[in-house]
């Protein structure tokens, strides 16, 4: 057969572009019955939470304010990415970093850039800037985290 | 005519070549990259979601089965890299009237599993989730530090020291790293190749004891025939069209319009089409 290795090696890649789709419909599947039990989880503890609120009197004042470290206001900061300078602005309301945008990134490739935004969320949700790069956009992600950080300094009561 | 026609395709390579260096340096390692996620993603059991990376390597894949590796020979920054350290030495060479010395051929042979060993070991790092350490061994990331004029994070490495041995190595033996080490390569070279993207030759046509395709030939490839089955050899051929341009009896074919078509219309095509697509993928 002429193109025996061309049919041979097209079959294979077939074969593995349909066992990586599978997967990705198995672990998608799973995902979501992860995603439904959490979600049960959360609604449950949530109502015994309000249980509580209700039983407990209304003498007691629930904001326990904790002294945040940060003073409110849009600091900006600048630091060295992959291929030139990043610069974010940080936002920080009620004490809490509610925000960081990314303001100019020219010398990083976007698919870089996409990947290390991820640090903002991780970020925002340990409330400091001191996190781990994301592997695999380690100097864009480095950047974003240094110019935050640099911001932050700012915001320091 | 013959020499004019084959100097103006290689001013025209020349460009090309130094068009994505500068304008897209980091395409291999993005669509390594995706390779790299696909596999810490299985790791940690969790499925994929089509980021940068992940559509960079799969639309890298279907224009390598369709044009086959035009990646490799013209848009990979890495391979350019090596390309002009080659040339260098060669200039020099001529100017000392010394002879090209090249691997055996048999050397090549076994030596061009090293890829394979490369990419397997590279894999199973990112399936135990190290995939951190492996890539600060990369000689690929020194590359692209040094591309934006910075030195590499951490100094002095290992990773530099790779660079600069497989550098010097690139000076004797062009695509060295290429042939021998290219995990994204060793991916490329298994791929199915549409028959019409691939170069043959009507090997009963040939001079007797000829050689010259062979000789000129990068990868050290022995052009498969087009009157017998396809070889699986050619997954090795860079698509460069150096063996095309050599042949005395222009007995070599493929990677024209059509079976003895235009080369320079058909590699500006591919360049162009490449090159909308590293702008979709890396600048929007």
């Amino acid at each position: 057969m002429k193109y025996r290795n061309f049919t041979i090696r097209m079959v294979n890649l077939l074969a593995i572009a349909v066992l990586l789709t599978a997967y990705q419909y198995a672990m998608a599947y799973h995902a979501k019955q992860d995603q439904i039990a959490q979600l049960k989880n959360q609604v449950a503890q949530m109502e015994v939470q309000l249980k509580e609120a209700d039983v407990s009197s209304d003498g007691e004042s629930k904001a326990k304010t904790v002294a945040s470290a940060y003073k409110d206001g849009v600091y900006t900061g600048e630091a060295e990415g992959f291929g030139g300078k990043i610069k974010v602005q940080v936002t920080v309301k009620d004490g809490v970093i509610s925000q960081i945008l990314i303001l100019s990134a020219t010398g990083e490739d976007t698919p870089y850039l996409n990947m290390a935004k991820a640090i903002i969320e991780n970020m925002i949700q340990k409330q400091t800037a001191d996190v781990d790069t994301v592997s695999g956009a380690t100097y864009s992600s480095n950047g974003i985290k240094n110019a935050v950080i640099l911001a932050l300094q700012q915001a320091e009561q | 005519m013959k020499k004019n026609k084959m100097k103006t395709k290689d001013i025209i390579s020349v460009m090309i070549r130094a068009l994505f260096f500068f304008l897209f340096p980091a395409m291999f390692s993005t669509a390594f990259s995706g390779v790299k996620y696909l596999c810490a993603q299985m790791a940690a059991g969790d499925g994929f979601e089509l980021n940068g990376f992940l559509i960079a390597f799969l639309v890298t894949v279907m224009l390598t089965v369709v044009f086959g590796r035009f990646f490799c020979g013209y848009v990979c920054a890495f391979g350019t890299y090596g390309d002009a350290l080659y040339w260098v030495s060669s200039a020099i060479r001529k100017k000392f009237r010394k002879k090209a010395m090249r691997l055996p051929s048999a050397v090549g042979k076994v030596f061009r599993y090293g890829k394979y060993i490369v990419l397997c070991l590279i894999l199973f790092f990112c399936f135990l989730g190290k995939e951190t350490f492996i890539s600060g061994l990369s000689p690929w990331m020194v590359f692209s530090r040094l591309e934006t004029l910075k030195s590499p994070q951490g100094g002095w490495s290992l990773a530099v020291l790779l660079f600069i041995l497989l550098s010097a190595a690139m000076l004797f033996e062009p695509r060295f790293f290429c042939r021998f080490f290219c995990p994204l390569g060793a991916i490329f070279s298994l791929l199915p190749v549409l028959p019409c993207s691939s170069v043959k030759r009507d090997r009963p046509k040939c001079i007797h004891g000829c050689n010259m395709c062979r000789n000129k030939c990068p990868a050290d490839l022995e052009i498969q025939d087009s009157t017998k089955a396809d070889s699986p050899l050619m997954g090795e051929c860079f698509s460069c069209g150096k063996c095309i341009g050599v042949c005395p009896k222009k007995n070599v074919h493929g990677l024209g319009l059509g079976r003895d078509g235009g080369r320079i219309p058909m590699l500006i095509l591919k360049a162009l089409l490449f090159m909308v697509v590293c702008y979709f993928l890396m600048k929007l």
